[in-house]
């Protein structure tokens, strides 16, 4: 196995697991990114909200037949057909299509449209016409049993910000499932707020680039969909799936990425965890461990536990469980640490790499698959032994029952009634037997710090069939041509474009259109002498009041515009901006709706506000006087007395006059006076 | 594009894997280059777009893309065996024979398959539902029946709930006689949903000393969705079937939108009351007799003693030249009594209380005097027919109606078509007096009240 070699040379080549070269282990990467779209759901009208409410609450059960999930083998296709109730809460936003007690009714031709132009900005080659098609669900979050998904676009590109070219195989349109808001693993509860809210899935070709730039891609292609203007805001709205492997391994998918942050280290710990199983594999087969070896044969060795001081195995064999044990052929050290293996030269503790060597790869996997299959808990491996309470005589006694080559071999050992150990001792060997081919593709759930664990077997092509409900939808040319004059910009474009608009800096439009603020920026701001102040306003003025409880989206955009108006006139200082919106919020709160109109309410604000606010003319005479007063240093400096004169100028006129006026004021009298003087 | 001569994508058969390439289509932005797609499988070549062939292929990832055929060129077809023609499309070879080998403890129960969604499954590559072809096949659909009685699956035909007339209610309880003869301790009929409340009724009429339960089943949702209803309804039914002590016909519906209870109908007071809901069919003027919850009978009548020894038979038969029309302000005396002309009888389904507006009264009695029957039933659904209460309800008496109680409008016809097959030539006061004789509960002694319509 050359590529096994070559795994192993880098993995020890690295110094730590932060500087393995991910693209030398072949890394190929292939991104989903999911975005849900605002306005009404794909298949009824109800609202893409989400709701506190519970509302009407219903169960049902799922019955996956065979045929629906032919890669499912029959183990795993009995654990998913026993009879899982799902609980539903339909809330008052939601109808009989997300219960599928009706029928779908035609898709949002919005969101429809929104997929086009996407697309169309992707340079997408286009359908003909739009088939819906359903892909069998598995895990009851979508009450139908499938989601509806369409493929609307295919084979497109995007420069990401920093170069990279990222070709995009397909663009989907779908739905999106319900919500998960508890329950347990085989009696879950799906709130259907989320059912249906439409969705655009865009798929990347394999990205063979380096982490830093899959998150680059990710996000620029999530924003793309953002700036269309129709994409839902909020918690969940924007996920990432994320499909890895390298040479050797095989392709696994991390869903629901949601932390664009993460994405880097996802993609290492997976790639790290694939050459791992790669490097296992290479020496499970120089094991010479014979086919008939593998055949599950069950031991009951519950008899050398019966006076055990462990306590999870007393307490499970209380309760009536046995003690069930298989040989692992070949697997000594496998189940461990990488730096366990027989194969790997001694360490010490201090030449451990964190990330490396200390991996634990097969055993977690095996324990989870054996969890998975059955739900038991106490899932034990003789790497990890002696341990929780279980003694070295224990586990020798177990070797030799299962006469087994200690210096080879291991054991895996589960203690649970008798049904529920041969379930998860048979997962367990199905898992054993992939060790010696590397890497199973499998569909695995992200973990807080980055790692992943198994949630099922990865699903073929088979799982999806046509939506015969909803007849295929034309996509004629003139549509497209029509959608053409409107498509999103890329985020280059944008901010270049909010860059020259409002005339600031790349620092500032980023923050801009970070914060989705472009649209209000354009509202509120009526020509490109304002947009400092309003830039001021959006970027530092109201997320201080938001930081001091104020409720900002109380304020509509023509309060927050015609202020600027304001301010850009000189009727009201800049230092006043916080203290108008303060005022406006208490007025709104105290009188509800008197019917005065809002440009009038503010006006009387800003009128209050400024009160004490003084004439040119008497700013111009305080002026005078300091300037007089300062007599020899305007003298020595000539016009850099301007500096050193604002001090005690603003001293006498602060709130009475906006700064930046005060210092104008400053720099025209200094001249004159400079004048008169010569 | 192509080369001179080059096979055309719609030359080839459904169901062939091929490589093609695709030029793109007019965009209104530039692009050059063509797709290369590997392993497609030609799914469909029959329709069009403004003359244009639209082909529909479905992707390796399991997408299927509709496009114009001149934008796709063959690049290889795989000689791998032709999809359609293999197991797939059925989603694997059925896996159950049709009697199965169960615990000879557990009562025989024969299913008698029909049509309709519930013994329909779906082809994967096309999506569209097909009617199972025989019994055997429900079986590999709902294995697990095999665990709650010994079962014997038969079809004696397969037709959708919109296409049965009197014809097929009566090939049906045949069917269900025999199957009484031949041993089973309870019958199940899986059945269409839309019609189910007419066969029920014409089932309730025509079969008498029954044995055991004769129970008709549907679903709302087909079996190749995880979320069919198709499951626990049969389950339910066959439940019924091998252990209620019923002697009558029933049908089993959702109690509500929830998997797990279900409610027994008895067989002339069901009604089809949603168009897709779960639990659409209803108990009309009448509280269920029971319910099964979970795998559990509730059953909510006096009790009766079930005697396997018992004779069941076949009573009367049906005419079926009797009409049912819906009164509305809209309908003419002319319209009226050329929706009569040749009619030997009629269910008037009435406003309200039954009522009839007065310009008409004067068409039904021509009608009647000529002989036609006329029963009146009232488009409320729920509610007695009274035509005492107003004079044109008093009018319609004197033309000669009969009003129909409680009776749902199609129970209301069922009942007449099978009174006036069964009195042959006898006449017509023996028609009214079998329409009139209380069969199965068709007669309700009140109406109580219930919780919502």
């Amino acid at each position: 196995m050359k590529d096994a070699k070559k795994v192993s040379e880098i993995l020890d080549r690295a110094r730590s697991w932060k500087d393995i070269d991910l693209l030398s282990l072949g890394l190929k990467v292939g991104l989903e990114v999911h975005r849900e779209l605002a306005g009404r759901k794909l298949f009824c009208s109800c609202p893409s909200v989400l709701s506190d409410e519970e509302g009407f609450i219903f169960r049902r059960r799922m019955h996956i037949t065979r045929s629906e999930t032919g890669d499912l083998d029959d183990a795993a296709l009995h654990e998913v057909s026993k009879g899982m109730t799902i609980t539903y809460q339909a809330p008052p936003t939601t109808c009989l299509v997300e219960m599928d007690d009706e029928p779908p009714y035609g898709p949002s031709k919005d969101a429809l449209e929104t997929s086009l132009k996407v697309a169309m900005k992707f340079g997408c080659d286009m359908v003909d016409r739009i088939q819906f098609m359903r892909k069998i669900v598995v895990d009851g979050s979508n009450p139908s049993g499938f989601q509806r998904t369409a493929l609307v676009g295919f084979d497109g590109f995007l420069f990401t910000e920093g170069g990279t070219r990222i070709e995009i195989e397909s663009l989907c349109l779908e739905e999106d499932s319900g919500r998960r808001i508890g329950g347990k693993d085989d009696r879950p509860v799906f709130r259907l707020d989320r059912a249906g809210i439409p969705e655009l899935e865009i798929t990347t070709r394999p990205l063979m680039v380096p982490p830093e730039s899959v998150k680059e891609a990710a996000m620029n292609i999530g924003d793309i969909i953002r700036f269309t203007g129709r994409s839902r805001r909020g918690l969940g709205s924007v996920r990432q799936d994320i499909n890895i492997s390298i040479e050797g391994g095989a392709r696994n998918e991390i869903k629901l990425v949601q932390d664009l942050s993460m994405i880097p280290v996802v993609i290492r710990k997976e790639a790290i965890r694939q050459a791992l199983l790669v490097e296992s594999s290479k020496y499970l087969s120089g094991m010479n461990v014979k086919e008939n070896e593998l055949a599950p044969e069950f031991h009951d060795v519950s008899s050398v536990f019966t006076s055990t001081v462990s306590k999870v195995i007393g307490r499970g064999m209380e309760k009536g469980g046995k003690v069930i044990c298989i040989r692992l052929p070949g697997f000594k050290g496998v189940l461990g640490r990488r730096m366990d293996r027989p194969d790997r030269i001694e360490m010490d503790d201090k030449t451990i790499r964190p990330g490396i060597d200390d991996v634990r790869v097969l055993g977690p996997e095996i324990a989870f698959r054996a969890r998975s299959a059955s739900g038991v808990k106490g899932v034990f491996h003789s790497d990890e032994l002696p341990s929780y309470g279980i003694s070295k005589e224990e586990v020798e006694e177990v070797a030799s029952r299962l006469e087994m080559d200690v210096s080879r071999d291991a054991f895996v050992m589960v203690c649970a009634p008798e049904k529920t150990a041969y379930l998860a001792l048979e997962a367990v060997m199905r898992r054993v037997k992939e060790a010696f081919l590397g890497v199973p593709s499998e569909v695995r759930r992200p973990l807080p710090e980055g790692g992943s664990e198994f949630m099922r077997p990865m699903p073929g092509s088979a799982r999806m069939y046509p939506e015969t409900d909803i007849p295929p939808l034309d996509i004629p040319y003139e549509l497209l041509n029509e959608l053409s004059r409107d498509l999103p910009p890329t985020r280059t474009e944008l901010l270049e474009n909010v860059m020259n608009r409002f005339r600031i800096g790349k620092e500032t439009a980023s923050q801009i259109v970070d914060l989705d603020l472009v649209g209000t920026l354009e509202n509120i701001c009526n020509d490109g002498s304002s947009s400092s102040i309003a830039v001021r306003l959006l970027l530092s003025v109201i997320p201080e009041m938001k930081k001091g409880g104020y409720d900002i989206d109380r304020i509509p955009n023509e309060i927050l515009s015609a202020l600027v108006d304001n301010v850009s006139s000189g009727k009201c200082p800049r230092e006043c901006m916080g203290d108008v919106l303060v005022r406006y919020l208490e007025r709104r709160a105290g009188t509800g709706d008197d019917g005065e109109p809002e440009y009038l309410i503010l006006e009387r604000i800003v009128n209050d506000v400024s009160k004490g606010m003084i004439s040119e003319k008497e700013a111009r005479d305080i002026i005078r006087k300091v300037i007089t007063a300062r007599e020899n240093l305007v003298r020595e400096k000539g016009e850099r007395a301007h500096a050193p004169l604002m001090g005690p100028i603003m001293n006498l006129l602060k709130g009475k006059m906006d700064g930046r006026r005060i210092s104008i004021l400053l720099r025209e009298e200094l001249d004159k006076h400079r004048t008169s003087i010569e | 594009m192509g080369l001179p001569g080059a096979r055309k994508i719609s030359d080839l058969n459904p169901g062939t894997r091929l490589n093609i390439k695709v030029k793109p289509r007019d965009l209104p932005y530039d692009r050059s280059g063509v797709v290369q797609f590997r392993n497609v499988i030609l799914m469909d070549t029959s329709s069009s777009v403004k003359g244009e062939k639209v082909i529909t292929l479905k992707l390796e990832n399991g997408y299927n893309v509709m496009l114009d055929e001149e934008r796709i060129r063959i690049d290889g077809v795989l000689d791998d065996e032709n999809i359609f023609d293999s197991e797939i499309r059925d989603g694997g070879p059925a896996r159950t024979p049709s009697s199965v080998d169960s615990d000879e403890e557990l009562p025989p129960i024969t299913i008698i398959s029909t049509g309709g969604t519930i013994a329909s499954r779906v082809d994967y590559t096309t999506g569209a539902v097909h009617p199972v072809k025989d019994g055997s096949e429900i079986l590999s659909i709902y294995p697990s029946m095999a665990n709650l009685c010994r079962l014997d699956v038969r079809t004696v035909m397969n037709e959708l709930s919109e296409d049965m007339s009197p014809r097929e209610w009566v090939v049906i309880a045949r069917a269900v006689k025999k199957a009484f003869k031949d041993g089973a301790r309870g019958v199940v009929v899986t059945h269409g949903t839309d019609t189910m409340h007419f066969t029920s009724s014409a089932l309730s009429f025509l079969l008498r000393d029954l044995p055991g339960p004769v129970v008709l089943v549907g679903s709302q949702r087909s079996s190749d969705r995880p979320s069919s209803d198709a499951f626990i309804n049969l389950e339910h039914a066959v439940i019924t079937a091998s252990r209620a002590v019923l002697d009558r016909v029933v049908i089993i519906s959702h109690e509500g939108p929830s998997d797990g209870t279900s409610i027994i109908i008895s067989g002339t007071r069901a009604r089809k009351m949603h168009t897709s809901r779960r639990d659409a069919i209803r108990s009309i003027d009448s509280p269920p007799i029971g319910r099964v919850v979970g795998k559990r009978i509730e059953l909510d009548i006096p009790p009766v003693r079930l005697d396997p020894a018992r004779k069941i038979s076949i009573v009367g038969r049906f005419d079926r030249t009797v009409d049912m029309i819906f009164i509305h302000p809209g309908i003419s005396q002319e319209g009226l009594d050329s929706m009569l002309k040749g009619k030997k009888g009629v269910v008037i389904v009435g406003s309200g209380l039954g009522h009839v507006g007065k310009r008409l009264i004067k068409v039904l009695k021509k009608h009647i005097d000529r002989g036609m029957i006329c029963v009146i039933s009232s488009a409320c659904i729920h509610g007695r027919v009274d035509l005492n209460v107003y004079s044109s309800g008093r009018n319609l008496i004197g033309a000669g109606v009969i009003p129909s109680g409680t009776m749902t409008p199609e129970t209301a016809l069922v009942k007449l078509m099978w009174a006036m097959g069964t009195a042959g030539s006898e006449g017509k006061d023996r028609i009214i007096s079998l329409f009139k004789e209380d069969i199965a509960g068709e007669w309700g002694s009140s109406t109580p009240f219930s919780e919502g319509l």
